[in-house]
């Protein structure tokens, strides 16, 4: 393929790429919460979540793993703070988990809201309006 | 084809099958997590002004999932399956046995600890489609010359690691690990390691001569504040690389890492001391019997998060190799590349986002030139996790 004809292809992919962009922005882009929605007891655990665990891999991770219980989370935060130079600290555990625990009440919630509205199994849904916002409800 | 599903088969099997087991005498947890990556990467020179150059210009796909179980609150497993340049791989089939946080025996198919960007080394980990040059596995212009980077990632092998973490109040981390794995392959009369002799896809998976490479790592992590930290970290690696244990190679590296705020500072610097031994082949400089090169390699980044969406980032790296060569190789005894990055990565929906970036390469002149040469290259990717 010549260059003139490379560079057309990648301009090409570059536009689709940005309309893609403008759509994901104006909707749902975002790695993490919206801290301005969250209950005001929530916001320093979250932070300090946020913090210690972005430093390797983003919040996405976690936050669409679809764990929602707490033993599950207890392992997986122990799992994260023995990676090495996770710098999570045995201290941060407990913040961290209260998020978790605040996060997947919420998934529940949501699930449990979606599925007596829709009345249908389970379907992955993206909520960024209100309660937990910015995240996805959460399914295996 | 068949060959490498078996070998996936035959070491998958048993760590499945503890999984398996696990889960019906009640296990704690499975967790699955994965990523995937498409990126397109333009080299807009000419093909016809750069024949030397080996690159893989155009689309390129990794995938990967992965499974951990706990199966008791000491002993965990964890499976990863991978598909990229070279097929399938299994980069991942280990058991961790942990006595304490300070002390984890793993045991089976895996990364043994050395630098920084292992950890980060899964395309959804970085904020680049390429990974810096001394950890380069086929991103990078000319690669074939270079035969990748100082230490391609990931580096996955078999055998045992001890290692553990410890926290000193609550400021100070310290992280040691200290290994025996197979160690890295080469053919007879090769002036250099063959990487793909320890990919899964190989035809044959065991060591070649039957000596363990050994090696460690330790690093400290100072958090300085709520939102500050500081990563210090050492590595080292021996082994040999032949049939007949006579030529060895060593692979350095120092690391630092800072986190102020939204912003990550990187530094590492790696070197792999290595020997070779052409026999009757002629070099390409004057010389007899075993000789010796040196590859350095080393990148700085900057990675700034501007918000929830965007990140930008920036990354200096380059290589440089001392030595003799083949006498068919382009490179000179003084080689050298450069490379400047700039990028930026944009989130479109939960857990997915493009990532962008040029890359600006450098090399060196080369017989009637008398000028560095330059050449440009683009990324544009699609990642994501789940």
């Amino acid at each position: 393929m010549n260059p003139t004809r490379r560079s057309a292809l990648f301009s090409a992919v570059l536009s689709s790429l940005l309309w893609l962009m403008a759509g994901g922005c104006a909707s749902s882009g975002r790695e993490g919460l919206d801290v301005a929605q969250l209950p005001e007891v929530v916001r320093p655990d979250y932070q300090l979540f946020a913090r210690r665990c972005s430093k390797c891999h983003s919040l996405a991770r976690p936050l669409r793993s679809g764990i929602t219980d707490d033993e599950v989370w207890i392992a997986y935060v122990n799992r994260m703070r023995r990676q090495p130079g996770s710098g999570i600290s045995p201290q941060d555990a407990a913040p961290i988990l209260r998020f978790l625990h605040y996060y997947s009440s919420e998934q529940r919630r949501l699930k449990r809201e979606h599925e007596e509205a829709s009345g249908a199994a389970a379907t992955p849904s993206y909520s960024s309006g209100s309660g937990a916002s910015g995240t996805e409800t959460a399914t295996r | 084809m068949r060959q490498r599903l078996l070998y996936i088969a035959a070491v998958a099997a048993p760590v499945l099958l503890t999984v398996l087991a696990a889960t019906r005498a009640g296990a704690i947890e499975r967790n699955f997590a994965g990523s995937a990556q498409l990126d397109y990467l333009l080299v807009p020179a000419e093909r016809a002004t750069a024949a030397a150059r080996t690159t893989f210009d155009g689309f390129t796909s990794e995938v990967a999932l992965k499974l951990a179980v706990d199966v008791s609150d000491k002993l965990s497993a964890n499976v990863k399956i991978c598909h990229g340049c070279h097929g399938f791989e299994l980069p991942m089939g280990y058991f961790d046995y942990r006595l304490q946080d300070e002390l984890n025996f793993r045991i089976g198919r895996f990364s043994p600890s050395f630098g920084a960007f292992n950890v980060r080394h899964d395309p959804a980990n970085h904020a680049t489609s390429s990974k810096p040059l001394p950890y380069d596995m086929g991103r990078m212009l000319r690669m074939r010359e270079w035969n990748l980077g100082v230490l391609p990632s990931p580096f996955p092998d078999n055998g045992l690691e001890i290692g553990g973490t410890h926290w000193f109040g609550d400021q100070v981390q310290m992280d040691y690990a200290t290994y025996a794995v197979s160690g890295f392959k080469g053919d007879a009369l090769a002036y250099d390691i063959e990487w793909s002799h320890s990919y899964s896809q190989t035809s044959l998976l065991v060591d070649n001569n039957g000596r363990p490479a050994v090696g460690a790592r330790m690093a400290f992590t100072l958090r300085v504040g709520e939102a500050n930290d500081l990563t210090a970290g050492a590595s080292v690696m021996y082994g040999t690389w032949d049939q007949e244990n006579r030529l060895s190679y060593t692979i350095a590296g120092a690391d630092l890492a800072a986190r102020v705020g939204r912003t990550q500072l990187r530094f590492e610097y790696l070197m792999r001391r290595q020997a070779f031994d052409l026999r009757d082949r002629p070099l390409k400089y004057p010389g007899s019997g075993i000789q010796i090169f040196d590859k350095h390699g080393a990148y700085m980044e900057v990675e700034r998060t501007i918000n929830e969406s965007v990140t930008l980032v920036g990354r200096a790296d380059g290589l440089y190799r001392v030595g003799n060569l083949p006498m068919d190789s382009p490179l000179e005894r003084r080689s050298w590349v450069g490379r400047l990055t700039g990028g930026a990565t944009l989130a479109v929906l939960p857990g997915w986002r493009i990532k962008g970036s040029a890359e600006l390469w450098a090399f060196p002149p080369r017989q009637t030139q008398d000028q560095a040469i330059y050449e440009l290259a683009l990324h544009l990717a699609l990642v994501g996790t789940f």
